[in-house]
Order: C-alpha cells, then sequence, then structure tokens
C-alpha cells in the first residue's frame, strides 16, 4: 500500500490531513506518495481513517 | 418576555450585520458548515478544541445576556435567562430550559438543539462524541451573566446530547469555586486602515442585486417553534461571526508550532467548500431563487452575480465580483468577517485569513460551471464527489486580505489545466 493508494484526489487529500491531524503526523505530507509503506504504518493509518470517519 | 426591538439584528454598512445592544456581528452559516467545522477542530483530543468551543459559546453567551441587563433593562436572574432563551431560539440554535439554574448552577435542558440534532445530516455515521459544545457554553455565559458573576463562573458537565441518542440535551452547570478567565469578545472587530467603501454592483448582468434584497427582506430568517430555521434545504443558524472566528483561529494558533498549520487551513478552506455545496446550492435549486433570482439569469455569469447578490444578505461583508469569465471569477470582499475577526483579536495578520470566503468562492463556481446547478441536481454526496474531483473544477487563492491591511479581501478563482 502507499499514500497514492489510501488517499486518491482531492478528498483523499482532504482525508490524508485529518489522518495527519490524528497522528500528529506532518511528515506524511513529505513521503513519497508512491512508495511503498511500512506494515507498521499502514495499521496506524488504517486506524485513524477509521477514527476520522466517524461522526 | 423581551422587548421586540431588543438585541434585535441591524443592517449595517458594508454588508455587516450586528446585534443590536451587543455590536456583535451576526452571519448566516449552515448545518453542513457547521459540522465540517466542528469535526475537523475535534479530530485530535490533544488539540483541547472541545474546550475552545464551548469557551467561545460562553462569551457569546455572556455578551447576550449582558446586553438584555444593559440594553433591554431585563432584571431578575431568571428573566434574563428566559430572554436569552428567546434570542437563542431566534437565532436558530434551539431551545434551552433554565428553570432549575440558580446562583449555583443547576440542570439546563435542550429540547431541540442545532448542534445535537441538526449536523446528523453530514454524518457518514453515529456521533462519537456529543456536538452540543456550543450550547453549553452559550447556557454557562447565560447563567454568568443573570447572576452578575463574572462570565467563567460555571462549568457545564454533559449528561445528555441528541447527538448520543438521547431525546434532549442535558448539562449540569456548576459553579466553579473561583471563575475562570475568560478573553473578552472583540464585538464588532475592525476594518484595516486602508479600508474602503465598496463600489456598486457589476451593472453588465440581467441580476438587480437590489431587487433581490429587496425580496429576501420579505422573508422570516428567524427560528420556528423548535428554535431551528430550516430554510433552502438546509438548517440555518444566525450565528456570532466572533465565534467561528475564535474557535477557527484558536485551532491554528495551538498546530502553530507542531508542521500541522498550514494544511489543517486547507481544512478551513475545505469547509467553506462544502458550506457553498449545500447553502449556495440549496439556495440556488430553491423555489425562493426561482421565483425571485432565475428569471434574471439569462448567462451563467448572472447565476454568479445572483448567488453573490445573496451571500450580499448573510452578513459576511459586501461582495463584488471584479472579473468573471468561465475560466476565472475574482471577488472583493469589502469587511469580510474574517478579516475584521482577526485584526479585531489579534491585529494586524501576516497571512491571508479567509478560509471561508476561499472555499465559497471556489464552490460558487464549481456549482455553477462543473456541477451545473442551474440543471437542478441532486445535492448530494456524490454530486459534491464529481465537482471536488473533476479535473476541470475551480481552485481559489486569497491574493489579497484585508486582514493583512489590504482595503479588501481579494479571492482569485480559476479553473484547474
Amino acid at each position: 500500500m502507499t499514500l497514492d493508494d489510501f488517499f486518491p484526489g482531492n478528498m483523499g487529500r482532504m482525508l490524508l490531513i485529518r489522518v495527519m491531524l490524528r497522528l500528529r503526523r506532518p511528515d506524511l505530507a513529505k513521503m513519497n506518495k508512491k512508495s511503498r509503506l511500512d506494515d507498521s504504518l499502514i495499521k496506524q493509518i488504517k486506524n485513524a481513517i477509521y477514527d476520522v470517519n466517524k461522526g | 418576555m423581551i422587548p421586540n426591538s431588543a438585541l434585535t439584528i441591524e443592517a449595517k454598512e458594508y454588508g455587516r450585520r450586528l446585534m443590536s445592544g451587543c455590536d456583535e456581528p451576526m452571519i448566516f452559516h449552515c448545518n453542513y458548515y457547521n459540522y465540517w467545522l466542528q469535526k475537523n477542530l475535534l479530530i485530535n483530543a490533544e488539540f483541547g478544541m472541545a474546550s475552545a468551543i464551548r469557551d467561545a459559546a460562553t462569551v457569546q453567551g455572556y455578551q447576550t445576556a449582558h446586553a438584555l441587563v444593559d440594553k433591554a433593562a431585563v432584571t431578575t436572574a431568571e428573566a434574563v435567562m428566559a430572554a436569552a432563551a428567546v434570542v437563542y431560539a431566534r437565532q436558530g440554535f434551539g431551545t434551552l430550559n433554565f428553570t432549575n439554574t440558580t446562583a449555583q448552577g443547576g440542570l439546563v435542558t435542550a429540547p431541540s438543539s442545532h448542534y445535537g440534532q441538526c449536523l446528523f445530516s453530514s454524518c457518514k455515521g453515529d456521533f462519537t462524541q456529543a456536538q452540543n459544545l456550543f450550547d453549553r457554553g452559550f447556557a454557562a455565559g447565560v447563567a454568568a451573566a443573570a447572576f452578575d458573576l463574572p462570565a467563567g463562573s460555571f462549568s457545564s458537565e454533559l449528561e445528555a446530547c441528541h447527538s448520543l441518542g438521547n431525546k434532549e440535551g442535558l448539562f449540569r452547570l456548576k459553579r466553579r469555586p473561583v471563575p475562570q478567565n475568560f478573553f473578552s469578545a472583540c464585538g464588532p472587530g475592525l476594518g484595516s486602515a486602508k479600508r474602503k467603501s465598496p463600489p456598486p454592483p457589476w451593472t453588465e448582468t440581467n441580476v438587480d442585486e437590489a431587487a433581490i434584497h429587496q425580496a429576501l427582506a420579505g422573508l422570516d430568517f428567524s427560528g420556528n417553534e423548535e428554535g431551528l430555521i430550516p430554510r433552502f434545504g438546509v438548517m440555518l443558524t444566525d450565528h456570532f461571526a466572533n465565534f467561528y472566528n475564535r474557535i477557527s483561529f484558536h485551532f491554528l494558533e495551538v498546530l502553530e508550532d507542531t508542521g500541522l498549520r498550514e494544511v489543517a487551513e486547507e481544512l478551513l478552506v475545505e469547509a467553506g467548500h462544502r458550506c457553498a455545496f449545500n447553502t449556495f446550492g440549496g439556495i440556488m435549486i430553491s423555489p425562493e431563487w426561482q421565483a425571485v433570482v432565475q428569471p434574471m439569469c439569462k448567462t451563467p455569469e448572472d447565476w454568479v452575480h445572483g448567488i453573490v447578490a445573496v451571500i450580499n444578505t448573510f452578513g459576511w461583508g459586501t461582495w463584488r465580483v471584479h472579473a468573471l469569465t468561465p475560466e476565472r471569477l475574482v471577488v472583493h470582499i469589502y469587511d469580510d468577517y474574517e478579516s475584521r475577526g482577526y485584526i479585531g483579536m489579534y491585529g494586524t495578520a501576516s497571512h491571508p485569513v479567509n478560509f471561508l470566503a476561499t472555499g465559497g468562492a471556489a464552490g460558487i463556481m464549481n456549482l455553477i460551471y462543473t456541477g451545473h446547478i442551474s440543471q437542478a441536481p441532486v445535492l448530494d454526496n456524490d454530486f459534491y464527489l464529481r465537482i471536488f474531483e473533476a479535473k476541470d473544477g475551480y481552485h481559489a487563492t486569497p491574493t489579497q486580505s484585508m486582514a493583512m491591511g489590504a482595503p479588501f479581501t481579494e479571492i482569485v478563482v480559476e479553473r484547474q489545466k
């Protein structure tokens, strides 16, 4: 999985920002969006997406 | 209860609207904007924004109740709280019952609530936290003023909220041993030193802005028996500009040294885009629009002028179309509420602070040229995705901001290549 896979398009960009805020991870904005993510980060991102998509 | 003339909303220069008695700038915003703004601010509990939202609301409740005492000659604490509840309902926030509130606190009930009930329409699932932060803060401020106490005299502890599945909102006001220190409200805010009067509306259009304003003046935008304002397919609030400014700018302050501030600004702009999509979109497919504005609209450009004319009744300042083609919109905003609030609270800004205006301006072009709102599409999530993801959609940039000392704010909206 890459950041592009998780966060496609303009809506993906908004979701990425919410995940960055949720995780306090400004570095995500600077990562290569096409690079493979390690398993630990994939898990963190999945959990954060679940959290930020809730009401 | 309260004299009819008490705390009425009065039209002021440059498209502003002030609540008489306390000079609080008032602006219309919908449940979608309120949802997305609050969702963004509450995204991480570590930022402490829940208490910041409550505190900002407390200041507004305190100001409102104080104005009732000072300017409307409401005297007893019970009468002040009841009158404040009338104002609260009129502005579209819902209903509050202070019957059990004393100088030591008590249980406040909210049988209906904009924040408790009306944010569901934007929410994908159940809420994980109570949304009635504004209600709780406002009530605490009202009680403090009613009993002639400092603004931060009461805490408000949540007992129930519609957003969590409860039938009504319940929160317990508790007297603090030592009042919490509070910032003071900035009132009507400030314009820049170079502030200029707006020019007349664009004349090369079939749209008659004055006629639109006259027609809208005949509509009732006050809360119904539930204290809610269902209009144009959304739930409106006639809200405190200083509340929005306080919580938005504080959010960015909190993020200042985290490396997240700039990206968070994008979320504030997107909340403005959501606002445009739902409120402007709702207006442009409404019977009122079809009756009043649409007959004037012969071209897509007329639709832009028509919605700008309507926006100029929201209290957001005076918007003027400066240049317009299907590829590009340049809008000048005189006395936009974000700039006035920023200067009033912090002084001159080092960067543009016109997040709502930026998202709103992009939303106008996306609705009219990308989304073809003239064909009355259904304003659902699929439609939002279609226009937000469109390769040839529009992107807006604030090119100057009154908050930075400019005479007016300028937003340039351009079609993406």
